[in-house]
């Protein structure tokens, strides 16, 4: 086959000493220098992020009325399609929030988003969680996404990878409109946005 | 607690540390991680390979995804370089502005094979069947993904749809707002500009505006000349997103382009055109929603000393989706009206010049939960009807089985088909008053029977790998007959078939967070052969040259300091008829994220050849692709 002898050329000309071998090399270094620095075990993004969520239902402050009475669960929304939702439900067994058993359910519709403190909507349903948030925009239910636009849209915490890690941002200015109050621990580890 | 927090420790001796951290990743636990405080949470490394292909994880079809980060990371410049990233995608450029792009063979210039769709809208013209991809643009960095979709979709989107589907679709509004500016500048790409803004009209309605202009040198012949001088395209456009109510969005779109009256004013073919697309989506549960959309598109393309094209299309449709019990149900009409006006400027003639065509199709599809998240089967098919050959439909019937939730096996049949348009039917050939070649009125629908098998499958938080293979049957391709008794004239006829056996692999794995791996590799072994009585010398030449072996490895790699180095290795196998050699090639990029606002890169492609052919045949330019560098600067705000 023609691709082999080609292949059979490129050896050959590695063999020869051409310069370009060097620069092969030399990015092949790269690379494993690169390997070398960043080696760390990873862990898969959506358990983090089905964690962290369960976390923020302790760090930030709802006003009482948007609970019907001191026993009601807290309830966070995700959508069927939500590839975090399983983990969630999965994490959230047993757990609380304040005194609060923490309930997980799928929301389908907007009428949904009323029973909710918190919904999770992942950024492969970007024109729902548009709809979700113009929805909640004045409510107290906090919104969590990982959609690059997602804070100017008005949602008021936007998870981001960086460097392999996972950050979050906050925008104080939406929920400030939204009557709920993030704690300074929480602020302290957040990227600040809508001062 | 214990695996969660080791993972943060350095480790000594790079083999060791992988085998501790492939097992460590593989035994992650939300109980461990349950442990954990806020900053440890937030300094954990995080693995995104699963998160890839999630929304396809258990589609009966083989299926691969390009993102818009993929795109940047890969540092191309167009459309067909970014479709090199998607897994049995074989792209092969043959001058600065035309490439063959297709899937499962049958790869020319005018690859008719395929459908390729932009935000709803056809990319494809009814003259020759295919992509003018050198007219075909939009701003990189708008672009969300690109869904490629191995094997027939014909029973969902229509004639043509045959060996696969390609489809681009751009971010929201609301996911491009504030400011893009971008330059970049190269050793064959002098100038490249971008700009974009994205703003608020309303509490609820988003909108961008974008425009792109560059110039580029032409590829080189044999003798290492440029033949043509350098080249330049400028197209702008916007995009509206509105939401209206609770449930309902509207999206107004439009683009204009075109290589005229620029500073590069070249004397070679012109394209130009403009389009303009509304779509209205009303969502009443996540169970079920209604679509609309309609579109026109207007292109105007020169080809140099033999046509004119001139083209209008206007498209309408309606899509439903419902979820009913175990039936998960799609249902739609869609139409199209192209009418044409054809500049017959070299002895090749398109008769009647002036011609209006139509497309109206009609579609259902029903999956159906076998077993509630272990066995759903799904039966689609699509009657059309349109101005050449009359009805045709398209069924496919597909078996998922999801053993676990790491691990989809599928299996599917269908029938495709491929249309004719315009030169099928309407070519003609005349010189010095001799009939050479005659137009043909009866030309036939070709046909495909495709069989295909697939196997998708995650391993831990590290690796995924999708493997597919596949069976076609191609009766009643386009073949070059007599048109009576004698030699001459010829026509096209219908007397070509082909089989085709292949296969397509992508594995990905993320060893650690920073590192993510990706190859690709397709093979192909297709077959071309004669109805009796036919005397078609091509061998299938004007069909499709297909390389046996496609095959990439991508490697992403976050280093410290914002820096980021990918690196891809690129082969094509030789191409049998025409002949040519095969070819392996590197890109390479380095870019550096200076601050929130600020990206730098430097990027190189086709770096192991000073230049190489990567595609021959009968009716493209056949020139060498260069070497490339270019840096670019990008701003955000």
């Amino acid at each position: 086959m023609a691709g082999e002898s080609n292949m059979a050329v490129l050896s050959a000309r590695w063999r020869r000493g051409n310069p370009r071998r060097w620069i092969c090399a030399g990015l092949l270094a790269l690379v494993a220098l690169g390997l070398g620095a960043t080696l760390r075990a990873a862990v898969d993004q959506r358990e983090v992020q089905a964690v962290f969520l369960l976390n923020l239902s302790r760090f930030i402050r709802w006003p009482d009325t948007a609970f019907e009475s001191e026993e009601a669960p807290f309830v966070i929304g995700c959508l069927p399609s939500d590839p975090v939702a399983s983990l969630l439900m999965e994490a959230a067994k047993g757990e609380l929030a304040g005194k609060r058993p923490i309930e997980v359910r799928e929301v389908k519709t907007t009428a949904d988003l009323d029973s909710c403190h918190m919904i999770h909507l992942s950024k492969e349903d970007m024109t729902q969680a548009a709809q979700f948030v113009a929805q909640v925009r004045t409510k107290p239910v906090l919104t969590v996404s990982d959609a690059e636009a997602f804070l100017r849209l008005g949602g008021h915490v936007q998870l981001l990878r960086r460097a392999g890690q996972l950050k979050l941002r906050i925008d104080v200015g939406n929920l400030r409109r939204a009557e709920l109050n993030a704690s300074a621990p929480l602020l302290r580890v957040a990227e600040i946005a809508g001062e | 607690m214990k695996g969660a927090m080791s993972k943060r420790r350095g480790i000594a001796g790079l083999g060791c540390a992988m085998v501790l951290g492939l097992a460590n990743a593989a035994a992650s636990d939300l109980s461990d991680l349950k442990q954990l405080s806020l900053d440890q949470l937030l300094n954990l490394e995080v693995s995104t390979v699963s998160r890839k292909n999630e929304r396809w994880w258990s589609a009966p079809s083989g299926i691969d995804v390009v993102t818009g980060e993929e795109i940047r990371r890969a540092g191309v410049q167009n459309i067909p370089d970014a479709l090199r990233l998607a897994t049995g995608v074989h792209v092969a450029q043959s001058s600065a502005r035309s490439w063959g792009v297709s899937l499962r063979g049958m790869n020319v210039l005018a690859a008719n094979k395929i459908s390729v769709v932009m935000d709803g809208r056809s990319l494809f013209t009814p003259f020759f069947s295919g992509v003018n991809w050198e007219s075909q643009d939009t701003l990189l960095e708008d672009i969300d993904r690109i869904e490629v979709v191995r094997g027939p979709v014909g029973a969902l989107w229509g004639a043509f749809a045959v060996n696969g589907f390609v489809q681009i679709l751009t971010k929201p509004a609301w996911d491009t707002q504030g400011w893009l500016a971008s330059a970049a500048t190269g050793d064959e790409d002098p100038v490249s500009l971008s700009f974009r803004y994205g703003g608020k009209l309303g509490s609820d309605v988003y909108y961008r505006t974008y425009a792109k202009y560059w110039q580029t040198d032409w590829t080189y012949d044999a003798t290492g000349r440029h033949p043509q001088p350098a080249t330049d395209f400028f197209q702008t456009g916007f995009r509206v997103d509105a939401l209206r109510g609770s449930d309902t969005t509207a999206t107004l779109q439009g683009d204009y382009f075109t290589n005229r009256d620029l500073p590069l004013d070249r004397p070679q073919g012109e394209v130009s055109g403009f389009n303009l697309l509304g779509r209205w989506q009303r969502t009443f549960t996540t169970d079920s929603s209604v679509e609309a959309q309609a579109y026109f598109d207007h292109t105007f393309r020169t080809i140099p000393t033999q046509f004119e094209e001139r083209r209008n299309t206007l498209s309408g449709s309606v899509k439903y989706h419902a979820v009913r019990g175990r039936h998960d149900l799609l249902a739609g009409v869609d139409t199209l009206v192209s009418w044409d006006e054809i500049g017959n400027i070299g002895f090749a003639v398109l008769e009647p010049g002036e011609r209006t065509t139509h497309t109206v199709g009609v579609y259902f599809q029903d999956t159906y939960q076998v077993l509630p998240d272990r066995v759903a089967a799904t039966f689609a098919i699509k009657g059309e009807h349109n101005a050449f050959s009359g009805f045709e439909y398209q069924p496919t019937l597909r078996a998922a089985w999801t053993p676990t939730k790491r691990s989809t096996v599928w299996a599917a049949v269908s029938r495709a088909v491929r249309t004719p348009v315009r030169v099928d039917e309407d070519l003609a050939i005349r010189f010095a008053g001799v009939d050479l070649f005659l137009a043909n009125d009866d030309f036939e629908t070709e046909e495909a029977i495709a069989w295909e098998l697939g196997w998708r499958h995650q391993v831990g938080s590290v690796l995924t790998f999708d493997v597919s293979a596949f069976h076609y049957d191609y009766d009643r391709l386009r073949s070059t007959e007599p048109a009576g008794a004698a030699a001459l004239p010829t026509t096209f006829k219908n007397m070509l078939n082909a089989q085709s056996n292949g296969a397509e692999v992508a594995v990905m794995i993320q060893p650690m967070s920073r590192v993510f791996l990706k190859g690709s590799y397709r093979f192909l072994d297709l077959e071309f052969s004669r109805d009796p009585g036919s005397v078609d010398t091509s061998g299938g030449s004007s069909e499709g040259n297909d390389p046996r072996h496609v095959a990439m490895i991508g490697a992403h790699i976050d280093l410290p300091r914002g820096v980021e180095l990918d690196v891809f290795l690129r082969h094509a196998s030789a191409l049998p008829n025409p002949a040519a050699d095969g070819y392996t090639t590197m890109d390479v990029r380095l870019g550096w994220r200076v601050s929130a606002r600020w990206e730098i890169a430097i990027s190189g492609r086709n770096l192991l050849d000073a230049r190489h052919v990567e595609f021959v045949t009968t009716n493209s330019l056949n020139e060498e692709v260069p070497r490339r560098w270019l840096v670019k600067a990008t701003w955000r705000y």
